[in-house]
């Protein structure tokens, strides 16, 4: 941190960031980044993830990303969490399939259990 | 990795994970034409002289929990295989800057792949980050900026980012920017 812009630059990626979190009431969508993902083809997953939903207008999905969480044999993984259900954890997730669990999972709210690498309860599930 | 494009992604990964709020990447050849030159710069938190030093051995990472760190291991493999290297330049609180060369003819050198589709995966999961690039070969150079090209309130925006995306593609294409052309095929080409 070396001058007022810096300052200036922080202030604004915070604020996206804040921006971003007040908007964890949408659709969540996250693709593992790591090295390993990236060797598998991550980016073709994200790239077909962004077109599809470009197509069919949903731009209210948060689109995020998240490092290696060690099931590197999986990737690329992707996480699709709809508001107030469980996260659906998917494992070897090409453009293809990744287009089909948009379709599928992110717009007609119907996981597509059979590439279902785990399941995470959501926050109100894990209360009970 | 089969693209230089996924070693960038890699890097850019990293400036990420560093707190950086902007980056710089350059990516063309040098001078002479010899060399392809991958420039990434960011103002996150940089490393010790101890991590800077070890940031290319595939068995250190500052990931907690984490044994291997391969993503500039495996660039450093690919710029050796292509007569180039990699360097890495930190200062703690400051930033990092990862240079990578590769010799633009060597038949080892894979191509650039897809530039632009790398930094708009990268502008999409990082709407907080500004992002600096430019493209700057003898057939022609460009330059974008996310801070100067995407308003505020439009940055993490699908629609945003794709239109950014388009422009960045489209004005690659015009600079010469050819994402096939391994070194193998430069040398062909040279040749006949």
């Amino acid at each position: 941190m070396k001058s007022r812009q810096d300052l200036e630059r922080l202030k604004e990626k915070t604020l996206e960031e804040i921006r971003l979190r007040m908007a964890s009431g949408a659709p969540r969508v996250v693709v593992g980044m790591g090295t390993c993902g990236i060797a598998a083809g991550a980016r073709e997953t994200l790239l077909a993830i962004m077109d599809e939903l470009k197509k069919r207008r949903r731009t209210d999905v948060t689109i995020s990303e998240t490092g290696c969480v060690g099931l590197c044999a999986k990737e690329p993984l992707v996480e699709v969490t709809l508001p107030g259900q469980p996260t659906v954890v998917y494992g070897n997730v090409d453009p293809s399939k990744a287009r089909r669990i948009v379709l599928d999972h992110l717009i007609n709210g119907q996981p597509v259990t059979e590439w279902a690498v785990n399941v995470i309860p959501s926050p109100k599930e894990k209360e009970k | 990795m089969t693209e230089i494009s996924l070693h960038l992604l890699d890097v850019l990964e990293n400036s990420a994970k560093a707190g950086a709020s902007r980056v710089r990447v350059f990516l063309g050849e040098d001078g002479e034409g010899e060399n392809l030159i991958l420039e990434v710069e960011d103002d996150g938190r940089g490393m010790s002289p101890d991590e800077a030093s070890r940031a290319l051995d595939p068995f250190f990472t500052t990931t907690p929990g984490k044994k291997v760190g391969l993503g500039l291991a495996l660039l450093r493999s690919t710029a050796e295989a292509a007569g180039g290297s990699v360097r890495v330049r930190s200062v703690p609180g400051n930033g990092t800057v990862v240079t990578a060369t590769f010799r633009l003819r060597s038949v080892d050198r894979p191509p650039l792949g897809d530039i632009p589709g790398t930094l708009q995966t990268f502008v999409m999961c990082h709407p907080g980050i500004e992002l600096d690039f430019t493209w700057k070969t003898r057939k022609g150079s460009f330059h974008a900026n996310t801070r100067q090209q995407i308003p505020p309130g439009d940055r993490g925006s699908l629609d945003a980012v794709v239109a950014f995306a388009e422009k960045l593609s489209a004005g690659m294409k015009q600079a010469g920017f050819e994402p096939d052309k391994g070194g193998f095929d430069v040398e062909i080409k040279t040749r006949s």
